[in-house]
């Protein structure tokens, strides 16, 4: 392991010889074939969370974040052990021997090819959403909600025309987004491409350390040139949507003729790039009969990652009676693990379920469930966060609002507590896992 | 004149030395326990217990008063109580406290003094005594409280002093968020840590080797929220205060030749250190993965192949599939048709077995390899350190049920019943001789197609139902034993050759080279994931659901 990280070169953006204050830390490691993203977010209490390439999410008890911040810091062993005992009233020997350990564990978890945590690392394993963040992991940022395409099954139940902040007010939310300990941001829509000063709104969340995706209808990446502005100004992943390797349908449901052409040319276009890429598809009555042909063409093209979801019950989505019942995914889900299985490509579900209905886990999909206000959230166009992307209550602004009275909204306390859950899932013991699926559902269906 | 114990700053130590002689040679005792309980109270005051144990030396003069420092004036006279040996006492009064420069209460022991010879027990109470915490200077999140203990001069004084001090939090910090500060000299460096009867957390000192002369400072630090704002002192009244000593108060304390007895809510900054609490790393995801097989509990547990085939054929065997047509060499009759129900690794078994040679020991491989491959499948996003620790126990409780059964009947039934689950004890055969050494066995009824020689079930015509549960008795316990223990380990030899080889073949497909020294591997090949494995999504804690799908 100290071969390898010998050989990694380091860019830490908050450099400090001190011991670490509450806040994001962000590290970069890069070797050639393989870059790891890593912050290291210290909470008030001293606690803190390493994420990983913004996917693998460990916490650490206080001893642990410290040891985390002196190695990857690269602090020498020596320099380490005297902070250590400096903070902690322990022996030098004693905190020698823990920070051997944690530090073949840390090193191990860094790697975006390392050791499974679960089962090589032997972490200690916390029940599902049991943790209790300071803040989202991730916030979706819906720069615009103005659309080049118009599907009918869209769950943006805002005009097109919502107001939008200036190119400067985005960049000090992303500066505050980072002051919060916010890692990752998603800009969406509304189709984010629409809005010029994309690249430029990357190009800083880049600066400040966090890391950049977007969520795209792909047309505008069938430009080269706009696609390379992109990755010049730092962005790390892409995901498309594609609802079909079948133009007619994939333009139907998009409700925009030669959609289907641009989105694809997109789609060729990234995977040239050094982007992180996946495509999703939303399955509905109308193209799930497609949907193995659909995978197969994709994988075909190249497409290391596929995301699949069920319909949103939100926006058109209330009214569009294209959904799937959830007793309908499983045939779909199992099929499409065999087939993506078979290509080596990787395969996310997205949508939270209630797993009496649909259960993720049997068919080795992972544990899905509503992550609103407790894992991610999102900001409007104007400013304003909601809980998630599709639900469309505001909670505060993030300009005006004090942060701390957007997490603490009482809709945000209610989703992140799941205070919604059926009277009928308290004694199921799937609770803490499934919450109840999609809050949006229950609240459609009248569950609750 | 009254003579007494009389107090000062206990800061100040240089003056002791250097005490008025004529009052100091009236008192001479020995301190050998004190005990103090300084209780920080959610509402940011000080509460203290303090016990002091005197013996009187018979030269010195009769304890007649004694005054107990405090860290402030803040508190009031009518808060404070006082006992010598359980009798209380009521002369109390802050006026009458004579130490020099601090603040604090003089108890008159009036008919309780404890003359010269004797002994006696002074306990003193002290409630809600204010502004005597401050803002940490290391983590403005945090409120700082330390402590001095009261001494005495040290020409009064003598002895070994079993000081114990108790720091009782404000009730609710949790034992992660608060933080000790450094020990004085001769003093654990970490506190004892505990709860009170009131659930809160306790910092304990303790040093049997301390003296009476000496003042000893502790401290700790709790997140602020725990007590009002306005509890705690925003400016430290005691900042320069090193420099004013040196240069005001010292020469007059001097002069003035007190003893002392006090405790100050002095702020120390520079030696405060965290509790030290073991680094710990965890991730979300499941515990215990229940539903395995006993053949792939096998392969989570690391047992030996050889081991894992004879499984494998127990099962074919108790399931009507299969039997044993010889033994040395191992061959098996399949039944026609195999069932459904089959499980994989088993249809695969006897798929192997219908081949010979290098191609039977081929599709053993390769059954071994989809097992361990489908067992990880399995295991992704659960724990293997619970789910081995789950299935160790099943193992243990299935021995149990066997051990406790009182008739050979009985046990043989409870063995056939459990049979797989035992089969995963690493002292698999010697447990089994050891459990049927001295007693007849009812051997399964389906023993007969596992040992062609046992002729009781052998003249059953192949395929025919086999019932479970237990035929009659026809085999002593041991030669029971020593068949199904060798059946174990002679499996290798009589199917795959060389196991070591035939593990390797394995290893080498399922197992790549370890890639963490603190992997727990003994070498064998891992069911419970690899470099390869996809917890990290399959675990709940990301944020990957609902990320931008459905537009």
């Amino acid at each position: 392991m100290n071969s390898v990280i010998n050989k990694i070169k380091s860019k830490v953006t908050s450099r400090n010889d001190s011991l670490p204050k509450q806040g994001l830390y962000h590290f970069d490691f890069q070797e050639i074939g393989e870059r790891s993203r890593i912050h290291l977010r210290i909470d008030p209490d001293g606690s803190g969370l390493l994420i990983v390439n913004a996917n693998r999410i460990v916490h650490l008890n206080p001893t642990a974040a410290l040891m985390a911040f002196l190695i990857l810091q690269k602090s020498p062993h020596n320099q380490a052990i005297r902070k250590l005992t400096k903070a902690f009233a322990v022996t030098a020997a004693q905190a020698s021997v823990d920070y051997a350990q944690i530090a073949n564990q840390v090193n191990e978890l860094i790697k975006p090819n390392g050791a499974c945590p679960i089962h090589d690392l032997e972490l200690d394993v916390t029940p599902p959403f049991s943790s209790k963040p300071s803040a989202p992991y991730r916030m979706d940022l819906a720069v615009t909600y103005r659309c080049n395409n118009d599907c009918s099954h869209c769950y943006n139940a805002r005009s097109r025309d919502y107001p939008e902040l200036s190119t400067k007010d985005w960049h000090l939310i992303l500066d505050r987004l980072w002051e919060i300990g916010i890692p990752h941001v998603v800009f969406t829509g509304g189709e984010p491409t629409l809005r010029n000063d994309l690249p430029e709104l990357i190009a800083h969340a880049e600066k400040n350390g966090q890391i950049t995706g977007i969520n795209t209808n792909g047309r505008r990446l069938s430009d080269y040139d706009y696609v390379d502005s992109l990755v010049k100004a730092g962005l790390d992943h892409v995901q498309i949507t594609f609802e079909s390797y079948n133009p007619d349908i994939h333009d139907s449901m998009v409700n925009a003729h030669g959609a289907w052409k641009q989105t694809f040319a997109g789609i060729r276009n990234v995977l040239e790039t050094s982007l992180y890429v996946m495509t999703n598809t939303t399955m509905l009555s109308d193209n799930s009969s497609t949907l193995p042909q659909t995978l197969e063409f994709l994988a075909d093209t190249g497409v290391p990652t596929i995301g699949l979801n069920a319909l949103i019950y939100s926006g058109r989505g209330l009214s569009v009676n294209t959904g799937l019942a959830e007793s309908a995914l499983p045939s779909l889900l199992h099929c499409a693990r065999e087939i993506t299985s078979q290509h080596n490509q990787r395969l996310i579900w997205y949508t939270p379920t209630q797993y009496c209905n649909f259960d993720p886990m049997q068919l080795e999909l992972g544990v899905k469930g509503c992550t609103a206000a407790m894992y991610n959230m999102c900001i409007e166009p104007n400013g304003d966060v909601i809980p998630c992307q599709s639900y469309y209550q505001a909670l505060g602004n993030i300009l005006t609002t004090r942060w701390r009275s957007i997490w603490n909204h009482e809709l945000s306390i209610y989703l992140r507590e799941r205070k919604g859950i059926p009277s009928k899932c308290s004694a199921c013991s799937l609770v803490k896992e499934c919450g109840g699926g999609c809050p949006l559902v229950m609240k459609t269906k009248g569950i609750v | 004149m009254r003579r007494r114990l009389i107090s000062i700053l206990l800061i100040f130590c240089l003056l002791l030395l250097i005490s008025s002689p004529a009052i100091a040679q009236s008192y001479s005792f020995q301190l050998p326990e004190v005990t103090v309980d300084a209780y920080w109270n959610s509402d940011g005051t000080l509460s203290l217990d303090y016990t002091f144990l005197f013996v009187n030396n018979p030269s010195g003069h009769i304890i007649d008063y004694v005054d107990l420092g405090l860290p402030n004036n803040n508190y009031s006279d009518s808060n404070i109580t006082a006992f010598v040996d359980g009798n209380q006492v009521f002369d109390i009064s802050s006026s009458g406290f004579k130490g020099e420069g601090g603040s604090g209460v003089a108890f008159g022991l009036g008919q309780y003094s404890i003359p010269p010879g004797s002994s006696g027990t002074v306990r003193a109470h002290v409630e809600n005594i204010t502004g005597v915490l401050y803002i940490d200077n290391q983590d403005n999140n945090y409120a700082s409280a330390v402590f001095g203990t009261s001494y005495f001069g040290s020409s009064y004084v003598s002895g070994k002093t079993d000081l114990t001090l108790t720091f009782h939090l404000p009730p609710d910090v949790k034992p992660e968020e608060p933080k000790w500060h450094a020990a004085p000299s001769g003093f654990s460096s970490e506190p004892s840590t505990g709860f009170d009867d009131q659930g809160r957390i306790t910092y304990t000192w303790e040093n049997a080797n301390a003296n009476g002369y000496t003042q000893y400072q502790f401290g700790a630090s709790f997140p602020k929220t725990y007590v009002p704002s306005n509890a705690i002192v925003t400016v430290n009244p005691f900042a320069g205060v090193g420099k004013f000593i040196s240069a005001a108060i010292v020469p007059i304390l001097c002069i003035g030749g007190f003893i002392a007895i006090v405790a100050a809510g002095l702020a120390s900054d520079s030696r405060r250190k965290k509790q030290y609490l073991p680094p710990k790393i965890s991730i979300e995801g499941h515990g215990i993965k229940r539903g395995l097989t006993a053949v792939e509990a096998a392969i989570l547990l690391e047992e030996s192949l050889d081991k894992i085939m004879t499984m494998i054929l127990f099962s074919v065997i108790k399931k009507n599939s299969a039997e044993v047509t010889t033994r040395d060499p191992l061959e098996i009759k399949i039944n026609q048709p195999i069932p459904e129900d089959l499980q994989l690794y088993e249809k695969d078994f006897l798929t192997a077995f219908q081949k010979s040679g290098s191609d039977r020991k081929k599709g053993l491989r390769d059954m071994v390899v989809n097992l361990v491959k489908n067992v990880s499948e399995k295991m992704k996003g659960f724990s293997r350190q619970e789910t081995v620790a789950y299935y160790r126990d099943i193992t243990k409780r299935a021995w149990e049920q066997v051990e406790a059964a009182n008739t050979p009947e009985v046990k043989s039934q409870k063995y056939e019943e459990v049979m797989e689950w035992t089969m995963l004890d690493r002292d698999y055969g010697d447990r089994t001789q050891e459990v049927f050494r001295n007693t007849p066995v009812f051997v399964p009824v389906w023993w007969g197609h596992y040992d062609p020689g046992f002729g009781n079930v052998a003249s059953k015509p192949i395929g025919a139902p086999i019932s479970t549960g237990v035929g009659s008795p026809g085999l002593p316990g041991a030669d029971f034993a020593a068949s199904m223990a060798n059946g174990v380990q002679s499996f290798s030899s009589k199917v795959v050759g060389n196991i070591n080889d035939f593990t390797s073949s394995i290893t080498s497909i399922t197992n790549p080279p370890p890639k963490v020294s603190t992997t727990s591997s003994k070498g064998g090949y891992r069911g419970g994931g690899g470099s390869s494995c996809a917890c990290a999504c399959a675990c709940a804690g990301c944020a990957c659901a609902c990320a931008g799908g459905g537009r």
